[in-house]
């Protein structure tokens, strides 16, 4: 059995045993809440270049089916988790996660105690961290290059290539700033037509043809962003109806006024989110480090629609008078959150 | 939504006794709503039959009536108490049953009384299979091919049409009472006229058997906004096929993905807003297990064992959010107890494992049909918390107090791969252990045992390992890394040092030389992602240990873990109050317990609970780490009792009667010596090991005698003998297990029982009461009849009693609790036995009396003086009233098991009838148990030839009562003679129509029937008292049982008012 180190910039160093991959990486260590699925999260642009830890301490059960993949490779690089199942059984598994883990080059340490790390990450937030198989590991190898790092995602390695899927129905236009594969198997399901487009397409390019446009992204700072910034502005000064999702959410607030900036304790899980026209709430899929900032927002510009339940941070943003509304988390069609596609629905003139 | 201001006074009906399927999960849910009501200022009327709970206490509720859970009682205490609204979700199948009736009566109507939480037509919806599977259909969600049927002509045609086996399921009944699995004809033929018999609207579902499909289940909770989360997710190792009651559990799910996860979520949420539910709802699925098909089984729009252990797997306190819902508050308005940070809305997330592991009642029922299926056996459940499914699956398997510490039983491990094999194809209790001795031995591959199971690969895979593991140890080189990987899949340094041939000491000491030891992790409901404020416990070999030092004096509670017979919920009932206790005297408490259903392991009873087994190893892990002052055993059972020296070899200091004490009144020399020098007598008697000591001890005291082994609870093993083969036969059972100590042969004393319950501070004693048995010595207590204030003793043999007591405190340096059980015999008081510890009839004679017994122990076990109290010493008054315990039995779930009472308990659960008078108090009682019974019809007996005589005078008041008698040959004849007319009726298997026939036939309304010793009558009598159970006829087992019936339904009840208990 080869042995594995995690450590943190913090100086927190902890040792297990490798699974996947072997070498090392240094990237931003999170931690998800998150029970069931593997390949959902490794492939998860929300973790893009990120170190992942599991909070629930058995991963694998099921094995890894590619369909259920949220983008077409690994995006988490390492994974920290107490155990990976050696023996899945599900019938629609097609290998187990240690091969996947290998075959996508991802560096797996099992073993070690992931709810004392968990609430390190808890309480200190998210920070620089190592995993590694080198067995001559010593902290200060590492320690400069931790204090070195600082995570940045490239887009454009994130986006699809410009494609159209499925559905017969009206056309979205999908600016695809990362999107998850299952946003676009939910549009699909409904049966629009989704053309999508790398980031960086000219809105006018986007919204040519188009009945409605989502703009969704998963991982990073929209600050680092202003080109896109300003496409959101074109999209949603277009008269056409515009969904914002999570990356999309933050340039569209940015692009009238607000500001986004990090959270202490990002939204890594599903989280209750209450909509505050509605009174109701419902679980969500987040997956954000950033939120946008409540006073920010020029109320005369845009309200808040949507909060969340446990700090209160930004949800949910419509427009007053542009078609425009964006969300922070993941809409998908569950019990929870198909009614924001149905106010897209709604958007665009009631019929798909 | 806030809270509704209109709701002022609320009726919370409880679920009554404890019966197979119905147990303390709900005096865990009753009691959490009674405080989530008070603590709102709401006005609170319970009505539970079952006086052994904790919600029915007088600090629960304002107005408390341990009433029959009928209508026409609760009818009257609506009357008087006139609350505006009824929480009936709490009460189980019973309390549902209730609320349905009480609205079809229109008394609800008419008086402008709410039902709350649910409505009425959501209940019927959901119980009735019909129109359930209608509306199902309606919204999209599959169930199984199925049909209601009222005959069994319709059954057979509809099972016909889709083929067997088929499922029988009857509609309105709880733990799934006369349901069965039927492969063929035959099968339907005994199943479906049985179910339709027990159904309260005689109707079954005849269902599609889809036995082998995975069994999964989700709680959902759902407030009036329509806001609704799933709590908590269980896969049953167990796949489809065995009650969910009978499965092994565990949470979350293990074998699926995420996109089944999704999709299973997501109908849940549909059905439980298309069905309206406002409250905890359960959703029973089946999933195919290579495709994504699935089939709804059940849906239960209340509380139900499956809440309570979701909401301790998760420490989402299900039952106070549903009751919050149930006044109005939405789930974004109630705050998570347990991290004070978030709100109910939260959908809890583990970063453990969770196992539920069923606890049947077979080591008592050996005779019993062990065979599993849709009909629920177990009594009771444990659970265990784990971060791995190997360490909790372990841990569940010890915590069962079977004897089982890793995944061998002795039965098995002397089977030869022959019969494992043929064993593995009937689904026993012990399935788990067989599979696992078949792998052991490499007898069976796992694919085959899959194949015979269906039992999913990665379960079958965790076994494996967990036995590789175990032959990895056997091989002999205990490394460290081997030692932490052992203890972290939860092995015992017991079993690690048998492995390897060491002793447990060398293990001990090489985990401590590499410090491999128990760390402690919170359940929080979050996964840690917001921290906790009264989180629970358990056990891991990690890193990081999350347990805080208060700096506050620490005393440890040992609970009693799972419900069993013998040792049921009135022993978490004094655990809790002893925890309520400390707290008030400024004590931090710490509980150790693993049982799911109770009060003791809520998250907020306790300062700090370990959800851990309770064995030696396990409580030293606790006890190392939090370094109590001191440990009270004497409330947890015999459970608690047998870890006094372990308590005591690891320097725990025993608070309240001391260990040498409490072995001295189980020890047979010792305790003889002592009542010697005290001058009570006691029945003679001796101790043996072996067949021949018993024999012979036998014949020296003269039969009958009554033999047991010591050191046993509920009369475990406990029998009358009355000839050399009795004895014979009894010591070659007894001796199958090992036996650590002596087995007790007594001289059988056949007098009145008496019992008493008393608090000793070393110096005064306070006897709350004295209880009389109605039936007399030889039938256990927990089963018999028990009177408050005694009705026929007269003062000086009362007076006797207090001396007895005074004196055996005194001399047992009882400082706590003791219960003493006696015998009067010929006008002669002798003393059965002694018990240094709390007992059975705590609850009811403190509930009784009005004097809390266990917080006035608690208090004398911390050193206060009864006089300091102030609550009084010696006798206490004997109330004005008169209140009559009664058992109840679950044999209608028991195929297999005789009925007759007799020294070994066979109860599971208890109710009171509270009266001025005692017939009145008997009769309610009576039918607080269920029992139906009419003035007149016809009766059937048949007794034993030493019964004949006395039964004479009993059959003579039954038809001067109006009854027909009927009576088998021989006792036809002894009451002809004597001038009572009896028809006969043939012997069972003598004629066509014998006494089989006359049951089936739905003639009889009563049956006595006694043991005979003749073997044949033996058989005979034993078929006809199952034949009673399977068509709910009243049948006396006990004389005394039939006579006090018979006589108050002579002298008839006087007294039917509802007694408010809180008053007395």
């Amino acid at each position: 059995m080869t042995k594995a180190y995690l450590a943190l910039q913090d100086g927190t160093v902890m040792q297990g045993e490798s699974v996947g991959a072997q070498g090392t990486y240094i990237g931003e260590v999170v931690f998800t809440v998150g029970m069931a699925g593997a390949v959902e999260y490794l492939t998860d642009p929300t973790f893009a270049g990120q170190i992942l830890t599991m909070a629930y301490p058995i991963m694998g059960g099921a094995g890894v089916n590619l369909e259920d993949a949220e983008s077409d490779r690994a995006q988490v690089r390492a994974l920290v988790v107490r155990e990976v199942c050696d023996f899945p059984n599900n019938f629609r598994m097609q290998m187990d996660l240690d091969t996947y883990l290998k075959q996508q080059n991802i560096i797996g340490i099992t073993g070690l105690d992931t709810r004392k790390l968990v609430k390190i990450l808890r309480d200190k937030g998210a920070q620089t961290g190592v995993v590694t198989t080198d067995p001559d590991f010593r902290f200060d190898t590492y320690k400069a290059q931790m204090d070195s790092y600082c995570r940045q995602v490239d887009l454009a390695e994130l986006s699809r290539e410009k494609q159209v899927a499925g559905g017969s129905g009206k056309h979205i236009a999908l600016l695809d700033l990362g999107a998850k594969n299952s946003t676009i198997a939910a549009m699909q399901a409904l049966g629009y037509q989704v053309n999508i487009y790398p980031a960086g397409t000219p809105a006018a390019e986007l919204l040519a043809g188009a009945d409605g446009v989502v703009i969704a992204g998963a991982a990073g700072d929209a600050n680092a962003y202003p080109e896109l910034v300003e496409t959101a502005r074109q999209l949603a000064q277009s008269g056409k109806p515009v969904l914002g999702i999570n990356l999309g959410m933050q340039l569209l607030a940015l692009a009238f006024g607000g500001a986004v900036s990090g959270l202490a304790h990002g939204h890594r899980g599903s989280h209750p989110v209450r909509d505050l026209a509605t009174q109701r709430t419902f679980v969500a899929v987040q997956g954000s480090g950033c939120a946008v900032q409540e006073d920010s927002i020029d109320k005369n510009v845009m309200e808040i629609t949507h909060v969340n339940m446990s700090d209160g941070a930004v949800e949910g943003l419509a427009w007053k008078n542009l078609p425009v509304r964006a969300v922070q988390f993941y809409p998908d069609l569950s019990h929870d959150t198909k009614h924001i596609w149905q106010q897209m629905q709604n958007l665009m003139g009631g019929e798909r | 939504m806030p809270k509704d201001l209109s709701i002022k006074k609320v009726l919370v009906i409880g679920s009554g006794p404890i019966v197979i399927g119905q147990a303390a999960e709900f005096d865990y849910a009753g009691t959490q709503a009674c405080r989530a009501l008070k603590e709102e200022g709401i006005e609170v009327v319970l009505v539970n039959s079952n006086p052994a709970t904790i919600m029915t206490d007088p600090e629960m509720a304002d107005h408390i009536y341990i009433e029959p859970l009928n209508l026409e009682s609760v009818k009257k205490i609506l009357e008087i108490e006139r609350p505006d609204s009824i929480l009936p979700t709490l009460g189980g199948q019973t309390g549902l049953n209730l609320a349905v009736e009480l609205a079809e009566d229109g008394c609800l109507k008419e008086w402008g009384i709410r039902l709350l939480g649910t409505a009425v037509e959501t209940i019927q919806m959901a119980e009735d299979r019909q129109e359930f599977k209608d509306t199902m259909e309606r919204i999209g969600e599959p169930c199984i091919a199925s049909k209601v049927v009222d005959t069994y002509e319709d059954a057979l045609a509809f099972a016909k049409e889709i083929d067997f086996p088929v499922i029988v399921r009857p509609a309105y009944t709880l733990g799934g009472t006369g349901g069965g699995i039927a492969y063929n004809e035959a099968d339907l033929e005994e199943i479906a006229p049985n179910g339709l018999r027990l159904s309260r609207v005689h109707q079954v579902l005849i269902e599609k058997c889809i036995s082998g499909w995975k069994e999964i289940e989700y709680e959902v909770i759902r407030d009036s906004k329509g806001n609704a989360i799933a709590v908590c997710n269980m896969e049953n190792v167990d796949p489809v096929g065995v009650h969910t009651g009978d499965s092994i559990v565990v949470a979350p799910v293990q074998t699926l993905g995420a996109k089944e996860c999704a999709m299973l979520r997501d109908s849940a949420l549909n059905i439980i807003t298309a069905l309206g539910i406002e409250g905890g709802c359960n959703v029973q699925f089946a999933l195919h297990p290579d495709t994504m098909e699935y089939a709804l089984i059940e849906v239960n729009p209340r509380l139900s064992r499956s809440s309570a252990l979701a909401s301790k797997a998760t420490g989402y306190p299900i039952a106070k959010v549903a009751t919050k819902i149930a006044i109005g508050y939405g789930l974004d308005e109630i705050e998570n107890a347990v991290t004070k940070k978030t709100y109910a809305c939260y959908e809890p997330t583990l970063d453990y494992v969770v196992l539920k592991f069923p606890r049947w009642p077979f080591d008592k029922f050996v005779k019993a049909k062990r065979t599993l299926g849709t009909q629920m056996k177990a009594t009771g459940e444990v659970m265990s918390i784990g971060n791995s499914f190997e360490a909790a699956l372990m841990k569940a398997v010890r915590s069962l107090e079977m004897g089982y510490t890793y995944l061998s039983s002795k039965p098995t491990a002397a089977m030869d791969d022959a019969a494992l094999k043929e064993k593995l194809h009937t689904i026993e209790d012990d399935r788990l252990f067989v599979m696992a001795e078949l792998i052991r031995r490499g007898a069976m591959s796992l694919e085959e045992i899959h194949a015979a199971t269906m039992m999913d690969m990665w379960f079958l895979k965790k076994f494996e390992k967990l036995i590789l593991l175990e032959q990895e140890l056997r091989a002999g080189d205990l490394t460290p890394q081997l030692l932490r990987r052992a203890k972290q899949n939860g092995f015992l340094d017991s079993d690690i040092a048998a492995f390897c041939g060491k002793s447990e000491a060398d293990v001990k000491q090489m985990r401590q030389e590499h410090a491999i030891s128990a760390t402690y992790k919170m359940v929080d409901t979050c996964a840690a992602e917001f921290e906790a404020v009264t989180p629970y416990y358990y056990s891991t070999y990690e890193e990081e240990c999350e347990v805080t030092d208060s700096g506050r004096k620490k005393i440890l509670v040992l609970g009693s873990g799972p419900i069993r017979i013998g040792q049921g919920i009135e022993f978490d009932y004094c655990s809790v109050h002893c925890v309520w206790a400390l707290k008030q005297q400024g004590y931090e408490t710490i509980i150790i317990n693993n049982n799911p259903e109770t009060v003791s392991t809520d998250f907020d009873t306790a300062d700090k609970l370990y959800f851990e087994p309770l064995t030696p190893e396990d409580v030293e892990n606790v006890v190392r780490k939090e370094k109590p002052l001191g440990a009270i055993v004497q409330f947890g059972g015999q459970t608690a009792i047998k870890l006094t020296k372990a308590l005591v070899d690891m320097g725990v200091k025993i608070l309240g009667t001391a260990q040498e004490d409490i072995d001295a009144a189980e020890d047979r020399e010792r305790f003889d010596e002592i009542l010697q020098q005290c001058g009570i007598p006691r029945p003679e008697g001796d101790t043996v090991f072996t067949k021949d000591e018993a024999l012979a001890a036998a014949n020296k005291l003269g039969y009958p005698v009554l033999v047991r082994p010591s050191y046993v609870l509920g009369g475990q093993g406990m029998e009358i003998a009355y000839s050399d083969e009795d004895i014979t036969e009894y010591m070659s059972i007894i001796n199958r297990t090992k036996q650590e100590h002596p087995i007790l042969v007594d001289k059988y004393m056949m007098g009145k029982e008496l019992e008493v319950d008393a608090i000793c501070d070393g110096e005064n004693l306070l006897i709350p009461g004295i209880m009389e048995h109605l039936e007399r010595a030889g039938v256990h207590s927990g089963d018999s009849i028990s009177v408050y204030p005694t009705q026929t003793i007269v003062q000086k043999h009362k007076d006797t009693i207090v001396r007895y007591t005074e004196a055996l405190a005194k001399a047992l340096h009882v400082v706590g609790l003791v219960n003493i059980q006696f015998v009067l015999c010929n006008d002669e008081v002798y003393v059965i036995e002694v018990n240094p510890r709390s007992s059975r009839t705590v609850p009811y004679i403190s509930k009784v009396t009005g004097i809390p017994m266990v917080d006035l122990a608690t208090r004398v076990v911390l050193g206060e003086s009864l006089q300091s109290l102030g609550c009084g010493t010696g006798l206490h008054p004997e109330g004005d009233y008169v209140a009559v315990k009664a058992p109840v039995f679950s044999f209608e779930k028991l195929h297999g098991v005789d009925t007759s009472l007799g020294p070994e308990m066979k109860s599971t659960g208890e109710v009171l009838g509270i009266a001025h008078d005692f017939d009145s108090a008997l009769l309610k009682a009576l039918k607080a148990t269920g029992l139906h019974l009419k003035q007149g019809g016809n009766v059937l007996i048949s007794v034993g030839d030493r019964d004949k005589q006395e039964v004479i005078p009993l059959a003579e008041q039954l038809e001067s009562l109006g009854f027909h008698l009927y009576a088998t040959a021989n006792t036809a004849h002894v009451l002809n003679r004597n001038c009572v007319a009896a028809s006969v009726v043939a012997n069972v298997g003598d004629a066509e129509h014998d006494a089989m026939h006359a049951i089936y036939s739905g003639k009889l309304d009563m049956i006595v029937n006694t043991i005979s010793r003749k073997k044949k009558s033996a058989k005979g009598g034993a078929k006809i008292r199952r034949a009673a159970v399977e068509h709910s006829v009243p049948c006396f087992t006990a004389l005394d049982t039939a006579a006090a019936v018979i006589r108050t339904m002579k002298r008839g009840g006087q007294d039917e008012t509802m007694i408010d208990i809180v008053q007395l």
